[in-house]
C-alpha cells in the first residue's frame, strides 16, 4: 500500500515536472488562493473564535440596561442595588473606560484606562504577571490610589522594569502606587484599557440612580443558565422601576455573552469576505479541473494502455488523485507563505477598530485551517479528472488516439458545466463588490452636516486634583481658548465636549408642556460648546440665534437644538422662544427650564452610516456643575485654520501646554482624517470585495478563454470542414464567440439566482442601497459578458484563421 | 445544374509551390485544364502526385502560386478569403474520403450547413435539405446523427450536402476510400445518376474501378498532368 504510494507519488512529480507551465501557473494560482483564504481565515478566527483570554469567557455576559429599548448603562446606584440582590452572577464588576493624564519624566500622554471593581480581575479569571490585582479595601473612596498596568503600557512606559512594583505614578495629577502589571493577554481586552485604577465609588455615588455610564460584567455561576439570569434580571429591572420611579421608569436589563458584544457587529463583513474568498478559490479550482481534464484528454491514450494492461479503474483514480494532490499540497506550502504575508498585511492595515484583528496572526487553528483547505482543494479540482481519465474505455481512447474527429461538444460538457459554475460565483461576487461600492459611493456623498476641511481637533483632560470646582475648569477651558484663538493662521476656535465622531453623552428632555417625566422624556445628544463652535464647524445655522459670550451663568438659560429634536419636541411648531426642561432640576427639585434660541442642521455625529439623532447644545458657561463630573473635565478643542491645517498642530500643542503644561492635547488630528477613518472598515471590506471580484472576473475570463481554447483546437478539423462548406471567417467568429456568451449567460443565470439568495447576507452592510439594487445587478452581468465575450474573442480569431485545407488533410 | 458557360473551370498555367524553411516543393507544375460543364472527370495519379492539391485549389480551399483560375467565365485566383467562401458555398459542393459530417449536428443539420451558410431562408433550406435527402434515399434519417449511420449511410449525407445546394461543381476527395466495396459502388453509382441529370463532377481517385465511369481521366505525375500511358502500371 505504501509503496503503491510513493510509487504513484514519485510518478505524479515525474508526470508533473514534463509539463512546467501547467504545474508553475497551478501552483502560483493555488497558492495565491489559499493563502488569501487562509489569510481572511485567521483574521476571522482571531476576531470571532478565538477564545478571549480569560478562564472559561463562555460564562462572561455583558450585562446593560436599556431604556425605551435604547441601549443604556448602569448608574453606580442602579448597579449596587442589582450586584445586592442578583444570585446568578458568581461576579458583577462593574467599569468604565476612562482616559488618564499620565505624567512621568517625559511629557504628560494621556492613556486610555478604565476604573473597574475590586474583583475584576478575579472575575475574568487573569492572575497578574507581576505583582498583584486591587484588593476588596482598594475598592473605596480614598483607599484606590492604586493601578494596575498592562503590558503594553509597562513595556512602553517603563521598559519592562520589574522593580516598577510600589513605584508612584500620577495619573490625573494624583499620586498612584503600581500594584501589578497584567500579562499581554490582557492588552486593551475589554475596553481598548491600558491601565486600571478601582472604581472607589463614594456613598453618594452609590446612591445616584440617574447617571448611567456603567457597563457590567458578570460571571454566570456554573449551575445557573441563561434563562435563568435574564428572568432574575427582568424582575431585577422592575424591582429598579418600582423602587426608583423617577430615574428607572421604562427600564430594563438585558445581558448577552461578552464575546458576541465586542465582536458580533462584525461578524456579517467578515463572513462576507471569508465567504468571497472561498468563491475565489472556487473558481480557481474550477480553472484547475478544466486544465486537468484538458491535460487527461491530451493523455488519454497514455492513460488507455495503462488500462490496456491491467490497471484497474481504482488504480488510475489514485494515480489521478495522487497528481491532484502533489499540485494542491505544493500549492498549499506556498499558500502558507503567502498567508503569512496576507496575515501580517490585513493586521497593519486593516481598520484598528476592529477588535483583536492586530492579534490575527498564523496559528494552529489557521495552519489546521490550510491543509483542510488544500486537501480539500486538491480532490474539488482532482476529482473530476480522475473519474473522466478512469471512465473512459481504453479501446475507444486508443482509437481516438489513431485519428481525429469532428465531433466535440460531448467531450466539453464537464468543462462547460465548470466554467458556467465560473460565471455564475464571479456574478455572485461582481455583485456583491458592487453592492458595496455603490454604498461606499453613497456614504462619501452624505452630508455630514459641518464642514469636516480645514479642521483639527484634539481632546484636553483637566485633572480633579488640580482643577477642582466649575469655574476654575471654565476658566482654564477659556484660557486655553483665547491662546488657541490667537494662534496664527487660526481662522476659528472653539471648545466642545465631544465633537462629531468621537461619541458622547445623552439627557433625557422634557419640552414644555408635556409631562414632567420620565416617560415624556427625548433621549437626545448633549454638547457643550463655546460661542464659536458653529462657525468652526460650519453647522448650518437653520432659525434663530446661536450662542454669545453674553450666554453665561446668571444670565437667561438658553440651549439650540438641531432639526431632528425640533421636529420630535415640537411637531412643526417653530421652536424658537419654546422651553425645555433638562440637565439637572432647578431650585427646590423644580424643572430647570432652558429656552431654544437657535435651531441648527443636523450633524451625523456617530458616523455617516448613522441617522442624525435629537441634539442640543449648552452654552460651556451655562454647563451645569454635575457636567464636568459627566465630562471627567475633557473637552474638545476644534479649530479652523485658514489654509492647511497640518502645520498648526505643533503651535495648537504648544497654545495648549502654555494654559498648564502638565495638560497634554490628545487625540490631534483633522476632522477630515476621523472622517475618512470612520469609514475605514467598510472601505477595507469594500476594496477587499472589490480585489475577489476583479480576480474572479480574472478566472471566469480564463476559464472562458481556456473551454474555448481548447473547444477551438479540437475542433479545428470542424470549423476546417464548416469553411469548406462556404463559412466565412465571420461566420466562424461568431459561432466561436457565440459559445462562449452562451455559457456566459447560462452562468449568469445561475449567478443570477446564487447573487439574488444571497444578496440579504450583505444587507446589514449596505447604505442607501438596495441589496437587490438593479442597476449594480445590471452592471455585473454586462461587465462579466463583456469579460466573456472578449475572452471567448481571442480564440474565436485563431478559429477563424483556420486553413479550410485541414478538412482535406485529415484524410 | 449544367451551365450554359463552357468550359465551366479553366485552368491556365496554375503552379503551386510549398515553402518550409530553404525547402520549395512544387505541389503543381503548370497546369493546363479545361472542364466541361456537365462533365465526370476522373483526376488520378500516385501517392503526392498532387491530386488533392490539385482539388483544394479548384474548390477554391487553397490559391495556386502562379496560373489563372476561371470558374464559370468568373476569374477566381485572386478573389478575398470572404469572396472564396461567398464562392464555396454557391458553386462548389464537396465530398470528403472521411465523409467530414460534423458529429454534434444531425443528419438534417449537416446537410442544410452551406446552405445557411449561403444565406437562404429556412422553408428554402427545409425544401432544398429534403430533395437532397430524398435523393440520397436518406429522409428516414433525417434526424439521426452521424454516429448512428454507417459508413455508407455518412457518405451519402455528405453526397446529400454536397448537392443541396445546386453547386456549378461536385468536387470529390477518394469518395470511396472509406467504404468496403459494396457502398464504394452505391456511391460511385449515386454520383453516376448526378452526373446523368447534368451534375458536372470531378473526383479523384486511385481506384482504377472507378476511372471507366468518368467521361475522361486526367493523370498527374510530379505535379503535372501527364499522357496515361506511362502511368498505366501505377494506377492500375
Amino acid at each position: 500500500m505504501m509503496d503503491s504510494l510513493l510509487q504513484n507519488i514519485r510518478f505524479a512529480f515525474r508526470s508533473l515536472r514534463k509539463s512546467p507551465a501547467l504545474t508553475v501557473s497551478v501552483v502560483l494560482t493555488l497558492a495565491l488562493c489559499i493563502g488569501a483564504t487562509t489569510a481572511i481565515f485567521s483574521v476571522v478566527y482571531a476576531v470571532l473564535f478565538r477564545p478571549l483570554p480569560f478562564k472559561n469567557p463562555g460564562e462572561i455576559q455583558l450585562v446593560r440596561t436599556t431604556w425605551k429599548d435604547l441601549a443604556s448603562s448602569f448608574s453606580a446606584g442602579n448597579w449596587a442595588d442589582v450586584d445586592r440582590q442578583q444570585r446568578s452572577f458568581r461576579y458583577f464588576v462593574p467599569g468604565h473606560g476612562e482616559s488618564f493624564n499620565l505624567a512621568g519624566a517625559d511629557a504628560p500622554e494621556n492613556v486610555d484606562g478604565a476604573r473597574v471593581g475590586a474583583d475584576y480581575f478575579a472575575m475574568l479569571g487573569v492572575p497578574p504577571a507581576l505583582g498583584r490585582t486591587f484588593l476588596p479595601e482598594e475598592d473605596a473612596p480614598g483607599r484606590g490610589e492604586v493601578v494596575v498596568l498592562s503590558d503594553a503600557l509597562w513595556r512602553r512606559r517603563f521598559g519592562t522594569d520589574p522593580g516598577v512594583i510600589g513605584r508612584e505614578v500620577r495619573l490625573d495629577g494624583r499620586p498612584h502606587r503600581v500594584v501589578g502589571v497584567m500579562p499581554a493577554s490582557m492588552d486593551y481586552a475589554v475596553f481598548g484599557e491600558e491601565l486600571w485604577v478601582p472604581t472607589a465609588f463614594s456613598a453618594e455615588r452609590l446612591a445616584m440612580h440617574d447617571e448611567h455610564y456603567l457597563s457590567v460584567l458578570g460571571r454566570l455561576k456554573p449551575e445557573v443558565t441563561v434563562f435563568q439570569a435574564e428572568a432574575e434580571l427582568r424582575n431585577l429591572a422592575r424591582w429598579l422601576e418600582t423602587t426608583y420611579p423617577k430615574e428607572n421608569r421604562d427600564r430594563g436589563i438585558v445581558m448577552a455573552p461578552f464575546m458576541e458584544e465586542l465582536v458580533g457587529d462584525y461578524r456579517p463583513r467578515l463572513f462576507v469576505l471569508l465567504g468571497a474568498v472561498g468563491f475565489v478559490l472556487l473558481i480557481a479550482c474550477a480553472n484547475i479541473a478544466n486544465l486537468l481534464l484538458a491535460r487527461g484528454a491530451a493523455r488519454s491514450r497514455e492513460t488507455a494502455i495503462r488500462a490496456a494492461v491491467g490497471a484497474g479503474r481504482g488504480h488510475l483514480i489514485r494515480q489521478a488523485l495522487t497528481e491532484s494532490l502533489v499540485l494542491a499540497v505544493s500549492g498549499g506550502l506556498l499558500g502558507v507563505i503567502v498567508g503569512y504575508w496576507g496575515v501580517a498585511l490585513l493586521a497593519a492595515f486593516g481598520p484598528q477598530d476592529v477588535p483583536r484583528l492586530a492579534q490575527a496572526r498564523l496559528d494552529g487553528p489557521a495552519l489546521a485551517f490550510a491543509v483542510g483547505l488544500t486537501l480539500l482543494s486538491g480532490l474539488v479540482f482532482g476529482l473530476a479528472p480522475a473519474l473522466r481519465m478512469a471512465g473512459r474505455l481504453p479501446h475507444e481512447a486508443l482509437k481516438e488516439g489513431g485519428r481525429s474527429g469532428s465531433r466535440a461538444g460531448s467531450r466539453d460538457r464537464v468543462r462547460n458545466v465548470l466554467v458556467v459554475g465560473e460565471i455564475a460565483v464571479a456574478l455572485v461576487l461582481l455583485t456583491g463588490a458592487g453592492l458595496l461600492i455603490r454604498s461606499a459611493i453613497a456614504l462619501n456623498q452624505v452630508d455630514p452636516g459641518f464642514d469636516p476641511s480645514g479642521v483639527v481637533a484634539g481632546r484636553v483632560s483637566l485633572p480633579a486634583v488640580t482643577y477642582q470646582s466649575p469655574e476654575q475648569v471654565t476658566r482654564a477651558f477659556q484660557r486655553i481658548e483665547e491662546r488657541i484663538a490667537a494662534v496664527p493662521g487660526v481662522d476659528a476656535g472653539a471648545l466642545v465636549s465631544t465633537a462629531p465622531l468621537e461619541g458622547g453623552g445623552s439627557n433625557g428632555l422634557v419640552p414644555e408642556g408635556r409631562p414632567l417625566d420620565i416617560a415624556s422624556a427625548i433621549n437626545s445628544q448633549l454638547r457643550l460648546v463655546t460661542p464659536g463652535y458653529f462657525a468652526t464647524l460650519k453647522i448650518r445655522l437653520l432659525r434663530g440665534r446661536t450662542f454669545t459670550a453674553d450666554d453665561r451663568r446668571g444670565a437667561p438659560l438658553v440651549m439650540v437644538i438641531n432639526q431632528t429634536l425640533a421636529r420630535e419636541a415640537f411637531r412643526g411648531e417653530d421652536p424658537i422662544g419654546k422651553r425645555i426642561a433638562c440637565c439637572e432640576p432647578g431650585p427646590n427639585g423644580s424643572p430647570n427650564w432652558k429656552e431654544v434660541v437657535g435651531v441648527v442642521g443636523d450633524v451625523r455625529a456617530q458616523g455617516l452610516d448613522q441617522a442624525p439623532e435629537p441634539e442640543f447644545y449648552l452654552p460651556m458657561l451655562q454647563a451645569p456643575a454635575a457636567a464636568w463630573s459627566w465630562t471627567d473635565r475633557t473637552l474638545t478643542v476644534a479649530v479652523r485654520a485658514q489654509g492647511d491645517p497640518a502645520p498648526l498642530m505643533t503651535p495648537i500643542r504648544q497654545a495648549v501646554a502654555e494654559v498648564d503644561p502638565a495638560v497634554p492635547l490628545y487625540n490631534l488630528g483633522t476632522m477630515q482624517g476621523r472622517l475618512v477613518d470612520s469609514l475605514a472598515e467598510s472601505r477595507f471590506s469594500t476594496m477587499l470585495l472589490t480585489v475577489f471580484g476583479a480576480i474572479a472576473l480574472l478566472l471566469a475570463a480564463i476559464g472562458v478563454y481556456g473551454v474555448i481554447s481548447y473547444g477551438v483546437a479540437q475542433r479545428t478539423q470542424e470549423i476546417g470542414i464548416r469553411m469548406a462548406l462556404g463559412a466565412r471567417h465571420a461566420d466562424v467568429l461568431a459561432m466561436v464567440v457565440r459559445h462562449g456568451a452562451k455559457l456566459a449567460g447560462v452562468g449568469m443565470v445561475v449567478g443570477l439566482a446564487g447573487a439574488l439568495a444571497l444578496s440579504g447576507l450583505l444587507s446589514t452592510l449596505l447604505f442607501r442601497v438596495s441589496p437587490t439594487d438593479p442597476p449594480t445587478f445590471a452592471g455585473g452581468i454586462v461587465v462579466l459578458m463583456t469579460v466573456a465575450v472578449m475572452a471567448a474573442a481571442l480564440p474565436a480569431r485563431r478559429a477563424a484563421r483556420t486553413d479550410p485545407m485541414v478538412a482535406l488533410r485529415s484524410e | 445544374m449544367a451551365l450554359a458557360i463552357d468550359p465551366l473551370i479553366r485552368l491556365d498555367g496554375i503552379s503551386r509551390i510549398f515553402h518550409t524553411e530553404d525547402v520549395e516543393t512544387h505541389a503543381l507544375s503548370r497546369i493546363d485544364l479545361e472542364i466541361r460543364a456537365g462533365e465526370f472527370v476522373a483526376i488520378c495519379g500516385p501517392s503526392g502526385c498532387g491530386k488533392t492539391t490539385l482539388l483544394s485549389i479548384l474548390g477554391l480551399l487553397d490559391s495556386p502560386s502562379e496560373g489563372s483560375y476561371v470558374l464559370a467565365g468568373e476569374p477566381v485566383a485572386t478573389l478575398s478569403p470572404a469572396q472564396r467562401a461567398r464562392v464555396r458555398s454557391r458553386a462548389i459542393g464537396f465530398i470528403f474520403q472521411a465523409f467530414n459530417l460534423i458529429g454534434d449536428l444531425n443528419v438534417y443539420q449537416n446537410v442544410e450547413l452551406p446552405l445557411k451558410y449561403r444565406g437562404l431562408g429556412a422553408a428554402e433550406r427545409r425544401s432544398l435539405v429534403h430533395d437532397a435527402l430524398q435523393r440520397v434515399g436518406l429522409l428516414h434519417r433525417i434526424h439521426h446523427y452521424p454516429s448512428q449511420l454507417s459508413g455508407g449511410q455518412q457518405q451519402r449525407v455528405a453526397v446529400a450536402r454536397a448537392v443541396a445546394g445546386k453547386p456549378l461543381v461536385l468536387l470529390a476527395d477518394e469518395p470511396t476510400g472509406n467504404l468496403d466495396s459494396r457502398n464504394g459502388a452505391q456511391v460511385m453509382e449515386l454520383l453516376d445518376e448526378l452526373n446523368r441529370d447534368g451534375a458536372t463532377i470531378v473526383i479523384v481517385t486511385h481506384d482504377p474501378r472507378y476511372l471507366g465511369r468518368a467521361n475522361r481521366n486526367v493523370f498527374l505525375f510530379d505535379g503535372k498532368i501527364v499522357p496515361r500511358g506511362p502511368l498505366d502500371r501505377e494506377v492500375a
